[in-house]
Order: structure tokens, then sequence, then C-alpha cells
């Protein structure tokens, strides 16, 4: 399975670290796109060409939370799953992240491969349901009912 | 931290909590806690780097973590994943997001306990170590620590209530 993430954090060496993480998942083929803060993430996006997002939190100019909610607010793109991978770990922005902004996935820092690979592992399983409750709908329509 | 708090209590109740998280998060990547040692003051000056934060919250404070030429390369690669020379500017994106992870790990402990409090962005200082004192109207205490035989420090700043 090929998947297109997107990575977006202003360390480079935390984004070298989360792409080598998700590669050593081994639950796709990955190619990626970086990002070094929420603006310049939103100038890369192209949502005919990204698959799944992972985001940090702190990050100057756009902060992560904010390009979520940025994000979530397009109905034509909210589709794609996002994966903030921060440091922040308090239960008030766990629920933030999830709740209010619309992320999919919380994972905080440091993280260990197994971490991601069972966060990641959710998140495709979801896009498979949605590809599913979608394809079948199409079907559905297709057949009257 | 409570309102009856002095600037001397919340230290002690910061050290604790820095102490917990470094234990915590340091043991996880490194595979083991570092070791707390008695701080010695230097008498030799070394190449440094630096990682610096601000907390604000009842109180406002500061944490910098240091380490020396040798410590950094080998904690910065673990951390990492992957090798990290001292002299690239990899090293001071590492040591930054070390003290951030610290810093999350650290709020948490706080907020568990109900001392709300947000901190900033890290700044990277490089240089030669040399003996810091604090100015007037702060309290500091310095936390010395070694991880496979090579030292590492940590020192917090907050403001005094005088």
């Amino acid at each position: 399975m090929e998947l297109r993430a997107l990575v977006v954090d202003d360390s480079r060496v935390m984004r070298n670290m989360v792409m080598e993480s998700l590669k050593r998942t081994k639950l796709a083929d990955f190619t990626f796109t970086e990002a070094t803060d929420g603006a310049d993430a939103l100038d890369k996006f192209n949502p005919d060409l990204i698959d799944i997002i992972f985001v940090d939190w702190n990050m100057p100019n756009m902060n992560g939370i904010d390009f979520v909610r940025t994000i979530r607010e397009n109905k034509k793109i909210d589709h794609i799953p996002i994966c903030m991978v921060t440091s922040e770990k308090t239960p008030d922005k766990i629920r933030e992240a999830l709740e209010r902004a619309g992320a999919n996935a919380y994972i905080s820092k440091p993280f260990t491969v197994d971490a991601l690979q069972r966060k990641l592992s959710e998140l495709l399983q979801g896009m498979e349901e949605k590809k599913t409750k979608k394809s079948s709908g199409f079907f559905s329509r297709l057949a009257g009912n | 931290m409570s309102q009856t708090n002095t600037s001397a209590s919340a230290l002690l109740l910061c050290q604790r909590e820095v102490k917990s998280a470094i234990h915590d998060t340091f043991g996880m990547f490194l595979g083991e806690a570092p070791t707390e040692i008695p701080t010695q003051k230097s008498e030799q000056s070394e190449e440094a780097i630096l990682g610096m934060l601000s907390f604000s919250g009842e109180w406002d404070w500061s944490l910098t973590i240091g380490f020396s030429r040798s410590s950094a390369a080998s904690f910065a690669t673990l951390f990492a994943g992957f090798e990290i020379e001292f002299d690239s500017a990899d090293m001071g994106d590492a040591i930054g997001e070390v003290a951030n992870v610290l810093a999350g790990d650290i709020r948490a402990k706080l907020e568990a306990k109900g001392d709300e409090c947000s901190f900033g962005l890290p700044s990277i200082i490089r240089g030669t170590t040399t003996q810091s004192s604090s100015p007037q109207g702060v309290d500091s205490t310095t936390l010395t620590y070694l991880f496979e035989d090579q030292p590492f420090w940590v020192e917090l700043l907050i403001e005094t209530d005088d």
C-alpha cells in the first residue's frame, strides 16, 4: 500500500524521526512531503497528493492546532486523517486536539515505533472503512436502494 | 502552584517534577534513566550547547538543559536514532526538541497536581561553559546527571517573591 504523508514540524530532526519511524512500522510504502510550520504546510498541502498528515503542535508562524482547524473547516478536504505528534500531553490538550479541532489521532513525544504503528494501524483501518462506506453507498445508489 | 507558595517552595516543587520528568522521559529513549550526581562547579571551561525554555503560570520560571560537546553527541544521537554531529544545525534542533519534550512532561506532571502553566518555544545557545551566577531577584538550582559516564545538567531559575 502506498501512502503519501505530509509531515509538519519546525524541527528537521523531529521530521526525520517521524519519517524514519513511519517507515519502520512497515505498514505502507511512504512518500513524504515536509513542512516547517502550519503556514508552510497549508502552502504545500494538495489534497490530491496527500493521504495522511502528521503535525506537531508548538511551531512558529502557524501552530499545529490552528493548522488542523483550518483543514477541518474545509469540507472538501476534511476526510484526510490527521495525527498530532507533540510534546503536549495534558488531558486538556489531547481533548482540544481530538474533540474540538478534529484531529484523528494523538501521539505524545517521545514515542516508540510500536506506539506509532498502533496509531497508524487504527488510522488506516478508519480510512479503509470510509472507503468501503463510500463505495457501498455508491453501489446502493446505483441499485436504487 | 497555590498562592501560599513562596518562590523557594515553588522552586522545590518544580525541581521535583523536573527530576521525575527526566527519569520518565529520558529513561524512555535512553533505555535507562540517567543517574543524578552531586553538582560541582567545574574549574575547566568546555564547549557546550544549551536548550532553554520559559514557563508561565502562578510563577514564571525557566529551564536550561546543558550538554558538553561529548555528551551532546551521544545524547542527541540516541534521542534521534541517527548520528548527529555537535557542529551541525541538527544538533541545535535535537537539543531544542529534547528541551521541548522534557517541558511537555513537566507541564503534564504539574497540571496533574493542579498547577497549570504554559511553556514557550525552546531557544538554543552554543558557547563555552563559564561560571554562572543568578541575578538579583532570582532563585536557582542546578541538577547534574550522568548518562553513559557523560554529564549533562539542568538549571532552574525562578523569580523570587521578595
